[in-house]
């Protein structure tokens, strides 16, 4: 979906039209849903928080500014809604980016026909990123997966392009590593 | 049309505030941040504490210094080495230069250092930091792109400790002002004959003394050249030209 | 100890498995849950005429519109990055080295060396005066390699070792004079 489709959607949203938005919700269900999986490690709390954040952005849709992609947009508010959900269960928000991430929920989550493959090195590497302390991982899957510039990579993120950088580079290294010792 | 000038820019001016949401600020820099992400990278605390200090001494505001330290994890986050650019910014700091001006000079030797990467990857070389250091400093004082690459591609399969032998003899001896041909000659002469020993990364000070003592460019340099065909070291030169290390003294007068 | 056959992720790998991996599906109502939690938005003023004036339509000056700053480096690239050390590792090949500065031409009450071996900063870089000799000295350890420095008179004036055979430009638009040291010769520059 090219950008000039994205807009239009949104000028129709804005104009009073909230079916538009069905377009937007299955283009990126995807990756915000799989965001929040990996994140809380549980499938039911992963779907409520998505569509949480999906309520978010229709609601800040005004917001949006014409001219900026609209997913790392979303992403950011589905940053947001997140952050909100893991300071409401009581803790904070930056001990959770820096600590590791939740491994046996996250990988039971995957579809089952997908566990045959895990013999294939593909996945045994998007494991080892799964593993990474969040920080680390979201960088990496922003960057790779979703081709983010590191600017965006930076505001979603709320870090300097610098830090953002840093820890695309530093994710890099610890999935070398890991996945070497598990050779 | 003149007339729909007088009060058509300036509705434009209001409503493209209105439409960005405002008059947009430059970014504040958070130092907090920063220090995270300087520390995250492998900076060392020194350039952390010095910043804090210039802080608290209200000599840099944190946006300021955030700034600066933005710069240090720039490099950090690209794998060059920090400590040449830790340096620097301690040295403009102790110098009481504007932080604009550090930041200004950060940058210049980064590209500085990027070139150095680029052209020793291409040597396959772009791993050693050292290297990095000797070829990224040679660009900021004044060797030039074309020369480093020349001499990375020519020896880039040389023997590695050969290699950063003769490209820190390169850096130096041209900053020092002896001319590319003279000091390719004299480069050629070492690898051919295999002596380019350790000993002779700081041959530049017994050529800088020999400068002192009268002796001109070509003259140092051919002795140089007699002396690598031999397998010598730097010593030999200064005997070679007729004066020994020995009595090379301080002078103090 | 490390297999010398043990293959490398490369950075280009990594990305590719990444981009590759299976992302997780939400479940198969989602979107209709979604969507039927949405009301008609109801246009402030100010969306309205925002929306009219974004129209894409020939106009006579169109909206500047802000274009993403890409960065430039390729991090991507570059395979097996090893860490970095410290680039003048104190071994115990430290020399000691002579500073001398006269100050005839210019009277101090202090004098300190300072340059990269101490960030640039006076504190245990005092010279003293010696009176036989007629001029400040200090002595220090140093490792090998080149390091840039100056004076600094009464903690204010920077000034450059007029007997230093080599300078440089510091890129702040002054010169800062260079002392070598070397491992295999007194240092005696």
């Amino acid at each position: 979906m090219d950008e000039k489709r994205e807009t239009e959607i949104i000028r129709e949203v804005l104009a009073g039209n909230p079916g538009a938005f069905e377009e937007l919700v299955r283009r990126y269900q995807g990756p915000v849903y799989s965001l929040m999986l990996r994140s809380l490690g549980n499938a039911d709390d992963a779907a409520d928080l998505a569509q949480e954040a999906f309520a978010r952005a229709y609601t800040r849709l005004e917001t949006f500014k014409f001219g900026k992609r609209f997913f790392p947009w979303l992403y950011s508010v589905s940053m947001n809604v997140l952050r909100d959900r893991v300071r409401a269960m009581g803790r904070d928000f930056h001990v959770y980016m820096e600590t590791d991430a939740l491994p046996a929920q996250a990988e039971n989550a995957v579809d089952e026909r997908e566990a045959v493959e895990t013999r294939l090195d593909g996945e045994k590497a998007f494991e080892v990123v799964l593993r990474l302390a969040p920080k680390y991982r979201e960088a990496l899957i922003l960057r790779f997966r979703y081709d983010f510039t590191m600017r965006e990579i930076a505001r979603t993120l709320g870090v300097s392009v610098s830090g953002a950088k840093m820890r695309v580079g530093r994710g890099l290294d610890m999935v070398r590593e890991e996945f070497g010792r598990n050779e | 049309m003149s007339r729909l000038c007088n009060w058509f820019f300036p509705a434009v001016v209001l409503l493209s505030v209105l439409l960005c949401g405002g008059v947009a600020t430059a970014e504040q820099v958070d130092f907090e941040a920063m220090a995270k992400d300087a520390e995250d990278c492998g900076i060392s605390s020194v350039s952390v504490n010095i910043l804090e200090t210039a802080i608290h001494d209200g000599k840099l505001s944190g946006d300021e210094a955030g700034r600066l330290l933005g710069h240090l994890v720039e490099v950090c986050s690209e794998k060059l080495p920090t400590v040449p650019f830790e340096e620097k910014m301690a040295e403009g700091l102790a110098k009481r230069v504007a932080p604009v001006a550090v930041e200004r000079v950060l940058a210049a030797k980064l590209e500085d250092y990027r070139d150095a990467k680029i052209i020793l990857t291409e040597a396959g070389k772009g791993d050693d930091p050292s290297l990095l250091v000797i070829a990224g400093e040679g660009l900021s004082n004044g060797v030039s792109t074309s020369e480093l690459q020349a001499f990375a591609s020519a020896r880039g399969e040389n023997d590695e400790k050969e290699f950063l032998v003769g490209m820190e003899m390169l850096c130096l001896l041209r900053q020092a002002g002896f001319d590319a041909a003279l000091v390719n000659d004299t480069l050629d002469t070492g690898f051919e004959s295999g002596s380019l020993s350790p000993d002779w990364r700081y041959f530049i000070r017994v050529a800088l003394v020999a400068r002192e003592r009268g002796v001109d460019n070509a003259s140092i340099m051919k002795a140089a050249r007699q002396v690598l065909a031999s397998g010598g070291v730097p010593g030999d030169v200064s005997i070679r030209l007729g004066f020994t290390s020995r009595n090379i003294g301080r002078r103090v007068n | 100890m490390k297999n010398i056959h043990q293959k490398k992720l490369s950075d280009e790998t990594i990305a590719q498995r990444i981009r590759s991996a299976s992302e997780s599906r939400p479940p198969a109502d989602f979107v209709s849950r979604v969507m039927d939690g949405l009301e008609p938005k109801k246009l402030s003023f100010w969306t309205r005429v925002r929306l009219w004036l974004t129209e894409p339509r020939s106009m006579t000056f169109t909206p500047v519109r802000l274009i993403p700053v890409v960065a430039t480096v390729a991090v991507l690239l570059v395979v097996g990055i090893s860490q970095f050390d410290m680039l003048y590792m104190p071994d115990n090949g430290n020399h000691p080295v002579r500073f001398v500065f006269r100050s005839d031409a210019v009277p101090a009450s202090n004098v300190a060396v300072i340059g990269s071996f101490n960030n640039w900063q006076a504190t245990g870089a005092m010279m003293q005066y010696d009176r036989s000799a007629g001029a400040w000295v200090l002595e220090m350890p140093l490792p090998p390699g080149n390091h840039e420095y100056m004076f600094l008179i009464d903690g204010e004036k920077f000034v450059e070792d007029p007997y230093a055979p080599l300078g440089r430009d510091d890129g702040f638009g002054n010169r800062n004079s260079i002392i070598i040291v070397d491992g295999a010769y007194e240092q005696a520059l």
